[in-house]
């Protein structure tokens, strides 16, 4: 499944229920989907704060009945400050970066590309399949 | 926002990049003269944009000799509180 959205605080409502809802149609839990769907938001407000005023996409596909992998890319112009956290939540307090950690404690694992013209985040989440309505 | 007694905030609905400044304005409108409560039972979704209007108002009070109550978050809420080390750091009720 891949999507594109308006760079737009205003679409990440729909960034999480479009993932919400492909997630429920393979049956995840509301636990996972829940965390899933955290991690979705966090990047997706990473996307939008450094897309300027481009779309950014988002991909998921399922890798295997309890993972699913999760892309989102946005254009960068080469000053994105996105950045993995040195440690997870060295600092709770630190103003910036704490959607990031979240990400990282969620996911399974986690991967950043940045290059001058874009930014790529890859993570794979828990999201066990149960019955067979979706995929 | 909901301002639903002197120095209760109740907050209500989703808080993300799209609205968080909506919290963060209603903390920042009460002074640091006594303490304040956040309700947050009513909070459907809450990402980092949320926790760090949070966490801002947190530290100003703080500074400021007060605190800010943060009462009834939801399972899902203390999790990310969880999930961010902010749990044992912030003052909750309920």
């Amino acid at each position: 499944m891949r999507r594109s959205y308006p760079a737009s605080t205003g679409a990440l409502a729909l960034v999480r229920s479009d993932f919400d809802a492909w997630l429920a149609d393979s049956g995840v839990s509301d636990d996972e989907r829940e965390l899933a769907v955290l991690a979705l938001a966090e990047l997706a407000a990473n996307a939008v704060e450094a897309s300027a005023e481009a779309d950014f996409d988002v991909t998921y596909v399922r890798l295997s009945e309890d993972l699913v992998e999760l892309v989102v890319m946005n254009r960068s112009d080469g000053a994105d400050d996105l950045v993995l956290p040195a440690g997870p939540l060295a600092d709770v307090f630190a103003p910036r970066g704490r959607g990031l950690a979240i990400v990282q404690q969620i996911a399974e694992s986690l991967r950043l590309d940045v290059t001058e013209r874009l930014a790529t985040v890859t993570v794979q989440l828990r999201a066990t399949r149960s019955g067979t309505t979706g995929g | 926002m909901e301002i639903t007694e002197p120095r209760t905030i109740a907050a209500i609905g989703v808080v993300d990049a799209h609205t968080a400044d909506d919290l963060a304005k209603a903390l920042d409108d009460l002074d640091g003269t006594a303490d304040v409560t956040l309700d947050l039972a009513g909070i459907e979704f809450i990402d980092s944009s949320g926790l760090r209007a949070i966490v801002t108002a947190h530290q100003r009070l703080d500074a400021a000799g007060c605190r800010l109550h943060l009462r009834s978050p939801s399972a899902s809420m203390r999790r990310l509180l969880e999930l961010t080390g902010l749990v044992d750091l912030l003052h909750i009720e309920g």
